[in-house]
This record gives C-alpha cells, structure tokens and sequence, in this order.
C-alpha cells in the first residue's frame, strides 16, 4: 500500500516538473516571450542583444522593445528574410556575447571602433552621432574644460566612457569617472546630484534633457562624428544581407521616416 | 506553442584560442594589478565594517525580537521581515537613489554599499542571534533568576556569551554571503572588486577580469567556508 501511494507521489511530481519544463521553454523561447519582433518578415528567427535602456534608440512601451534601433532592425528583418528576437542585456556584455557567439547580432546605438571591430564585425553604418556634456543648467558647467574636480558619470563600455577616459588623461578632467551599468541609473544619479555630468551619446542625452523638466541640459555637443552599426559575430553570414537591407532603406526614403519618427527632425546626412 | 531546445551544442563552435586570448589573458590583470589591488581592499573593508557593525545591530535586534513585549519585538520582527524578505539588490538601489527624495543625499558611495550591507547582515545576524539564544538550555534563565541576578543580568552574563560561541560557525558563513554581497554594491558605482573588473573588462575587451576577480573572491571565501566548517565540527563533539 504504501510504495503505491509513494510512487504515485513520484509520479506527480515527475509530472509537475515536466509540466512546468514544457511551460517555461515554450513561453521563453526567443528570451522571454512578448519581446519578439513585432513587425518582423517572417523567416528564421534570429537572437538579436540590445540594452533596451536608452531611449530614443531602445526602449521598452507596454512590454515592448520600441525605438529608433528596433524600427531599423524590424524593417532590416522584413528585407533580409529574418525575424528579431530581442535579447535584453547590459550594453558592456554585448560584445562579449557577440564574440562568443551567443547572439547573432545586436542593435544598440554601438559605435563602430577599430578596437571593437578586431572581435566583432559590423555593418555599414547606420546612424552619424555625437558625444555631449550633460549637467543641470544652474551648475556653472558649460563645457569640458570647466569640469574641475567634477564626478563625470559614464555607461560603462561606452564611447561615452572612452571619451571620459581620454580627458582624463589629458588632463581635462580632474575628477572622477563612475561607470553605471545602465544610463537611466547615471541619470538618476545627476538628477539627485550625486555626480555632476555626464558623457554620453547626444540624441539620447538630448532625449534626457527635453523629458527633465529643466532640471539637467546640454551644455555641451562634444563633436566625435562617430557612427553606430549593426554588430555581428566575425564572419556573420549575415552580414552581407543586413548591409544589402541596410542600403535599400536609406535609399526608398525609409530610413528618413524612421528618423524623423524618433529624432524629431530630418537627418542632416544620411550615413554611407 | 512550438518547442524550442533551451540549449543548443555545436561542437564546431569550441574555440581553445577564444578561451586563451579573451579568458586567460592575465598580463592585462599584472599590468592593472594596484587597481584591482586597491578595489579588493574596498571589498574587503566594506565586508568587515559591516559584518561587525552589523553584528551589534543584529544583537540587538535578536534580544528585542525575543522580548515578551509586543512593543518591542514586533518593530524588530518587521524589521527583520522586511530585510530578509526582499533582494539586496533593490535595497541598495532604493539607499542610494531613492533617498535624495526625502532629502537624504549620501554622498559617499562607500558610505551608502555600508550601510546597506549593513542593514541587510544585521536582519540575518538577528536571526542567527535569536537561534543561538534559545538553543540555551531554559534551565538557564531559571537559574540565573533564582541565584538573583535580573533578566538583563543573566542575559548578558550567562546566556549571550554562551550563545555567542555557538553562533561563531553560522557568522561566519554569514561573513562569506556578505564578502560576496558586496559585489551587488557595485550598481550604485563603487569601485569594489566586482566594477573594478568589469571597468577593467571593458577598456581592455578581456573577459580575464573577471575570472581574476573570481578567484580574489575564492581566496578569501575558501578559507572561511573552511574555518567555519571546522569550528562546527569542534563545537558539534564537545556539546555532543
């Protein structure tokens, strides 16, 4: 009697576990379910990484990824033939990531650098950035050179942290640089006062700025003529599909849509 | 609903290099050595000051816990409820960049994973405490009362120091959760062993970093996960 009522007990249990198991696949295939791409163009799915903090490139509305970043990638997927399913990560694990394989591809307003090319490939550029110098306008800040002793904040991995760096060793800044995980927690930190400025990408500092109510501004364009690209794992076979994508949205004037959407204005360039 | 494998094995894919260049590089640790050096010792301060400063919260927290008075065990037990109950990381995040709201501004970030960490351990020490307290034979307390002496009396003279040496194994195995607690401490920006790596990781595109940080962890956990477990031993034999 007993070992009847045990093994019927083992038996649910092993149901259970298999229940949940099933459960749990079926719902976080392609990381974590609602993320998938929404409007993609059907075909085989592919893992794309994102920081999906850094509004007006990528953020999250109602549960899911939007922004300038995620459009572009949606209609560079409906051209090439894939859908994007979007992997949510901190910005300094995408490379890593990249290189080892774990995602094929990754969209996150990352810059292309000679330094960051010898892991990972990119594609053609897609978008003309800057840097800038983001404070609260009563601090008395109103460039690089008037930062002092300041506590500059940065993203960590970022060209807005490499810039840091650099004026560091030059001298320009005597503070110090503290690395956030995310730019929403730098920004939190600024607004509160805790650090004195930041360094970060410009659309997205200018994006801060006009949704602060006055309280931090751009002090500064920091002028770098970087360009962001899609990045992918070394020879990515993708590669060549993206760029072909790539270039037919900038052409049909898709690419100045998106733009417009997101940046509030034309581009004044379109990057080749 | 389709069924997708939640783990994919391509063998083509094993890279010794990849592992050699990115996981293995360790001159990129020598050639920063003070930095990860001096962020090690963060750590271990950080862990220290707080093990102990929460170890005389958590006492008392412990004895108010236990006391007959609703008053004063109940506000312990909410306290306890609260910081056991919910992750370190939120407590941190809500220390550091909440509290400017009400017009608390912690300056020093050092100062702000402190008192967190010390928070949290004091919560865990407190239970560690209380544990240890009634493990005291009640005979005690009896005994204690009827030779005169009051309750604070006996409490602080006979039962606490009793059951202090009986806690030593358990703080101790606290001490080694908090060593490597105060890796979470680094969201807010402090240079503990943990950012130091990882600021380390991204300016040389290295994932050694991170292995070596691990390994400045194991060499300070290990042999307290080992004293611990002795000490446990040698009191489990003689109370035996």
């Amino acid at each position: 009697m007993k070992s009847t009522k045990n093994s019927f007990r083992v038996a649910l249990i092993i149901a259970v576990l298999a229940f949940t198991v099933a459960f749990a696949t079926s719902c976080g295939s392609g990381g974590g379910g609602g993320q998938g791409g929404g409007e993609g163009g059907g075909g085989e799915d592919i893992s794309v990484a994102s920081d999906i903090a850094y509004p007006p490139f990528e953020f999250e509305k109602d549960g899911e990824p939007t922004g300038f970043d995620i459009d572009l990638m949606n209609e560079v997927g409906k051209r090439a033939g894939f859908t994007p399913e979007y992997q949510n990560v901190t910005f300094d694990g995408i490379i890593g990531g990249l290189a080892n394989n774990q995602y094929d591809a990754a969209i996150s307003s990352m810059t292309i650098t000679p330094e960051r090319a010898q892991r990972i490939d990119f594609s053609d550029p897609y978008f003309n950035a800057d840097q800038s110098l983001l404070a609260p306008g009563d601090a008395g800040i109103g460039s690089v050179d008037e930062l002092g002793d300041a506590t500059v904040g940065v993203q960590l991995g970022t060209t807005g942290e490499i810039k840091a760096n650099e004026l560091k060793d030059e001298g320009t800044i005597g503070g110090e640089i503290r690395t956030f995980d995310t730019i929403e927690d730098a920004f939190s930190a600024l607004e509160n006062g805790q650090i004195d400025a930041i360094i970060n990408d410009l659309a997205v500092s200018q994006y801060e700025a006009e949704n602060s109510g006055g309280n931090v501004e751009i002090v500064e364009v920091i002028p770098t003529e970087e360009q962001y690209g899609i990045a992918l794992p070394k020879d990515s076979d993708l590669r060549q599909d993206i760029n072909d994508a790539l270039a037919e949205i900038k052409e049909d004037g898709t690419y100045e849509e998106i733009y417009k959407k997101w940046i509030g204005r034309a581009p004044e360039e379109i990057p080749q | 609903m389709q069924f997708e494998s939640p783990i994919e094995f391509d063998p083509s894919l094993f890279n010794p290099q990849n592992i050699r260049d990115n996981y293995l590089d360790f001159g990129v640790i020598f050639q920063n050595f003070d930095s990860i050096l001096q962020a090690f010792l963060v750590t271990v301060l950080l862990a220290l000051f707080a093990e102990v400063l929460g170890i005389i919260l958590g006492l008392v927290l412990a004895l108010l816990k236990i006391s007959r008075s609703k008053i004063l065990s109940s506000p312990a037990q909410v306290y306890i409820d609260v910081f056991r109950g919910t992750p370190l990381l939120i407590q941190i995040i809500f220390i550091y960049f909440a509290t400017p709201n009400i017009g608390i501004r912690i300056e020093s970030l050092f100062f702000a994973g402190l008192v967190a960490l010390t928070l949290n351990s004091a919560a865990y020490v407190a239970e560690i405490f209380r544990a240890g307290i009634q493990s005291i034979d009640k005979g005690q307390m009896e005994a204690g009362r009827a030779s005169g002496l009051t309750y604070a009396q006996t409490m602080r003279h006979i039962i606490v120091p009793q059951a202090f040496r009986r806690t030593i194994p358990p703080l101790t195995n606290e001490f080694v959760m908090l060593i490597k607690d105060t890796s979470i401490v680094s969201v807010i920006g402090l240079e503990e062993l943990l950012r130091s790596a990882r600021v380390l990781q991204s300016a040389t595109a290295s994932q050694t970093p991170l292995l070596a940080a691990a390994l400045f962890y194991l060499a300070i956990c290990l042999p307290l996960i080992y004293l611990a477990n002795g000490l446990e031993r040698r009191l489990n034999r003689r109370t035996a």
